[in-house]
């Protein structure tokens, strides 16, 4: 395989991929990037705070245990990430030994969780009263679809 | 075992949390608390066995330890540090910087060449990070540079609960340390090699650096190495390379 010219940019998802192809620029598919897996991980999280943060500070009385629980969120949710992340890998190592599920890694099982996670809250924020926080979760389902549309015709045009 | 259990009180306490929160937020958010720190304590605790075993020792009879020099390769430094080694006869193992032996080929093909040994150190050195990455990035950073060896040693020490299982799939030991000078803070050669000599016995694993202050002070890991070398020949100690059979962790295991 030829390395990459060096004025190619390397995007891994399908969305920004299409996007500077119609710019007329050259373009490959990266298996990482940093400044996606950066802006997408903020992304997630940032839904996932949201929706933890509205749903648990009602219940919390307010004054020292409101700050606390709005400066501890943060945290405990980084680390209720790791555990989801560890009980994904349990159950990615269960559909293996049931022969359900075949792929080299657990990454591609545990990114559809992910995914299909936020893309749950997202939908849930659609309902949400608050006009912004609507407007998150149509973002996010906007660039969901708008990846998968962009999925389809990369296919189309028989690039990877 | 230590582990399954840390990690099933914490789904249990994050459960217990989501069941309870609405009738007793202040119950539910310590119990979360106490979970979230019995994860964070074996974590961010260097040499903490509770994920698994972290080799901490080695078992001899003799006055020997184990040089471990992290942070390399380093086109100012390792030369420097393996010129002292040789005049001491002193073999070492260097915990190499992935992205570091990519672009130092030839440094790396020094160190192996003067008979040391090397050893993985991440590919980026994430160590501010590094305790809190999911699995995905933890198998790339132990993979990504393909450092050949058999050890590796987690940035600051610090290893989350995936850490373990990536490392037994690969074969990997991981290394801590029973003494390390603390040279990447200190200002003083000489008292980095006297921290180590107060805590330093047979079979110690000790720590230094190379690759940190070449701009401003290009002469500090070697000295830090010279004058530890200095001190412990003249304590009858020799820096040898130990067999896998002879690690140990704290608990004593092999």
């Amino acid at each position: 395989m030829n390395a990459p010219e060096k004025s190619e940019i390397g995007y891994a998802f399908a969305l920004p991929r299409l996007v500077a192809r119609l710019a007329g620029r050259e373009v490959r598919r990266a298996e990482f990037s940093r400044w996606e897996a950066y802006g997408l991980g903020i992304l997630v999280f940032g839904i996932s705070s949201l929706f933890v943060g509205r749903a648990l500070l009602p219940l919390v009385r307010p004054g020292v245990l409101e700050w606390l629980t709005i400066l501890l969120l943060p945290f405990a949710l980084w680390i209720a990430f790791l555990l989801w992340y560890f009980v994904n890998a349990q159950v990615a190592a269960l559909l293996r030994r049931l022969g359900l599920y075949t792929a080299r890694t657990n990454n591609p099982f545990q990114h559809f969780i992910i995914m299909s996670g936020t893309t749950l809250l997202a939908l849930l924020f659609l309902r949400d009263g608050c006009a912004w926080i609507r407007s998150l979760g149509v973002f996010w389902l906007a660039l969901l679809l708008g990846n998968l549309l962009a999925i389809v015709i990369l296919k189309f045009r028989h690039e990877p | 075992m230590s582990r399954k259990l840390i990690l099933g009180f914490a789904i249990c306490a994050a459960l217990f949390f989501f069941a309870a929160v609405a009738f007793h937020p202040l119950l539910a958010l310590s119990v979360l608390f106490l979970s979230h720190m019995l994860i964070l304590y074996p974590t961010l605790v260097a040499n903490c066995q509770w994920w698994g075993p972290v080799v901490t020792r080695f078992e001899t009879k003799d006055r020997e330890v184990w040089l471990t020099i992290d942070d390399g390769p380093d086109p100012i430094h390792t030369p420097r540090m393996l010129e002292i080694l040789q005049r001491f006869e002193a073999r070492a193992t260097f915990f190499v910087i992935g992205k570091k032996a990519v672009r130092f080929p030839n440094e790396l093909a020094a160190i192996r060449e003067a008979g040391h040994e090397i050893a993985n150190h991440t590919f980026s050195h994430p160590s501010g990070t590094f305790w809190c990455l999911p699995p995905g990035r933890i198998a790339s950073e132990i993979d990504q540079g393909r450092i050949p060896g058999s050890y590796f040693r987690a940035p600051a020490g610090m290893k989350n609960f995936f850490v373990h299982p990536a490392l037994s799939r690969r074969h990997l030991r991981l290394i801590g340390w029973s003494v390390r000078g603390l040279d990447t803070v200190s200002k003083q050669p000489d008292a980095v090699a006297a921290r180590i000599m107060r805590r330093i016995a047979p079979g110690a694993i000790f720590l230094l650096h190379e690759g940190h202050r070449t701009e401003t002070e290009p002469d500090f890991h070697p000295r830090c190495l010279e004058q530890t070398l200095v001190a412990l020949t003249s304590a009858n100690y020799r820096c040898v390379l130990p067999r896998p059979e002879q690690l140990r962790t704290r608990a004593g295991g092999k």
